[in-house]
């Protein structure tokens, strides 16, 4: 795709900059190909997937109101499809009081994905593409209702939180008739032109991402991608909120860090001798039987109890949520990571395929 | 984009050379929007009618002008284009040109399709047909979607500025 090259393009001009940078002096000159980067909207998948790294994510469940049927849903996607399109491409919507905030999209992405709650209160339940309605419950969980479920998922991703910001504002507004916000989970990583890798550090230390496939291989489609029915091109989405005990953590050494790991931390290479109970063992997957990670790392308010709300927004695509089940299943029983991290939220969604100009997001569930 | 309507202008088609149909003319609207009416919209107290406004992007692709000169509505008893002029909303007699290969944006304080005389209230959530007439003879209908908007930088006439 040429926006792809371009934003690739785009960002090793970036790394070159830096590093001429830091041997003289500090340059704060605004670089233009950052903000202007332009996404495809339009596509066979929904973007926002098969994408390289960026750098901020805020993701927002609904709940459809009372009285909202399945002719409503479309008009809310036809209303969504329009927006993102626009908003994609640094366009304001018409309508928009505050067009400014429309510039920089930054390589914006909209996504939309439905629970099963959704076709279940518009009755349309036999319509939902896959065998899971939602994720079994694991003993390692302490789930808490604001940040699990709900009828219908936004990612919004890109390398603007300004512009990620604006999109919220306006998907959320147009959404009013039709649907109120249930929770919303906002996540980071290394900005734009400071990591041009496919990986970025969670906030244990650890790369995160290692064994993602590589975008636009056959590899990465047949772990992501439906192949057939009427969730093909779309793929299942997972979203965990996963709390990290920060202050234990940064209270173990290197070493032990590594050993619950499994890899070392400051380059990631597996450890000669990889204990059987560490993360990396007990999540190891072969084949197509592994699924497509995107997490971002979040870091929001104190606790009443004092606890640093801090953590990782897990998000997994797959073609077969039997994948993901499979390996939360093994991490439920033995992972040395659990120690120190708690699943706090979860929510299960199914995206459907892209959009092509004249059709809108959903339109093979809601027409 | 579900509500992107593309049409020929059958004037240029079916007269002069017949070439072919990469030449026609078509104007293409996109993203249109109607503003939501509730019961704290203006009402002309004379009539008990509602009026609202209309936006959208119209592109020309031909190689002639065309003018938007009018157009219609189910739910309005009267369509016209209007212009803001220093804060004050005015109907454009001569209608709204969309010059040849520009398009042209209809949006709150500037140009807009002017809905008059809506029996009741039209609810953001909704979505509501709109005719637009050119200059050429030609019309075309557009679903939109009615949308809650801000609009605080124009004003009515005192009488509705009908």
């Amino acid at each position: 795709m040429n926006y792809r090259k371009l934003a690739i393009g785009a960002l090793s001009v970036v790394v070159g900059g830096g590093i001429f940078a830091t041997a003289t002096m500090v340059d704060l000159k605004k670089d233009p190909a950052i903000g202007s980067v332009v996404e495809p909207f339009y596509g066979v998948h929904q973007n926002g997937i098969e994408i390289d790294r960026q750098a901020n994510a805020t993701v927002i469940a609904f709940d459809i109101n009372e009285g909202i049927d399945s002719a409503a849903v479309a008009r809310l996607m036809r209303l969504w499809t329009n927006d993102s399109a626009e908003l994609t491409a640094g366009k304001p919507i018409i309508g928009d009081p505050q067009i400014e905030m429309a510039e920089n999209p930054a390589r914006l992405t909209i996504l939309v994905g439905y629970g099963y709650s959704l076709f279940q209160k518009t009755g349309i339940a036999d319509k939902w593409p896959i065998a899971e309605k939602a994720i079994p419950g694991y003993q390692i969980e302490r789930l808490e209702k604001r940040w699990s479920d709900g009828d219908l998922v936004v990612q919004i991703t890109g390398d603007n939180p300004q512009s990620i910001f604006h999109a919220a504002l306006v998907l959320a507004r147009d959404a009013e008739p039709f649907a109120t916000v249930r929770w919303q989970q906002r996540g980071f990583l290394d900005p734009a032109g400071i990591n041009t890798t496919q990986v970025s550090r969670n906030l244990m230390g650890q790369l995160d991402g290692t064994a993602n496939k590589p975008i636009a291989t056959k590899e990465f489609s047949d772990i992501t991608w439906a192949k057939e029915g009427a969730l093909k091109d779309g793929t299942t989405m997972v979203v965990r909120r996963i709390r990290i005990a920060v202050k234990a953590w940064d209270k173990l050494s290197t070493n032990n860090k590594g050993v619950a790991l499994g890899r070392s931390l400051d380059n990631g290479a597996k450890l000669e001798s990889q204990s059987a109970s560490s993360h990396v063992t007990r999540t190891f997957t072969s084949g197509a039987t592994g699924i497509m990670r995107r997490g971002f790392n979040y870091d929001d308010n104190y606790l009443a109890d004092g606890t640093r709300d801090a953590g990782l927004i897990f998000i997994s695509f797959q073609a077969k949520l039997k994948n993901y089940l499979d390996i939360q299943a093994k991490l439920n029983e033995v992972d040395d990571l659990n120690r120190w991290t708690t699943p706090v939220g979860s929510a299960l969604f199914i995206v459907p395929q892209g959009a092509i100009p004249g059709s809108y997001i959903g339109q093979i569930f809601f027409s | 984009m579900a509500a992107v309507a593309v049409l020929a202008l059958g004037t240029l088609s079916s007269c002069g050379s017949n070439d072919d149909a990469a030449k026609v003319a078509a104007i293409v609207v996109e993203n249109p929007v109607v503003r939501s009416i509730d019961s704290a919209s203006y009402k002309n107290e004379k009539t008990g009618k509602f009026m609202t406004g209309s936006f959208m992007t119209i592109t020309n692709n031909g190689d002639q002008d065309v003018t938007l000169v009018g157009g219609s509505s189910p739910i309005a008893g009267i369509v016209e284009i209007h212009e803001v002029i220093d804060g004050m909303m005015q109907p454009m007699a001569n209608g709204l040109v969309i010059p040849a290969g520009e398009s042209v944006k209809l949006r709150m304080g500037g140009y807009h399709v002017m809905l008059l005389e809506l029996d009741g209230e039209i609810k953001a959530g909704e979505e509501t047909e709109v005719t637009l007439r050119f200059s050429d003879g030609t019309e075309q209908t557009i679903t939109a979607p009615v949308k809650d908007i801000a609009m605080d930088d124009e004003v009515y006439g005192a009488d509705g500025g009908m």
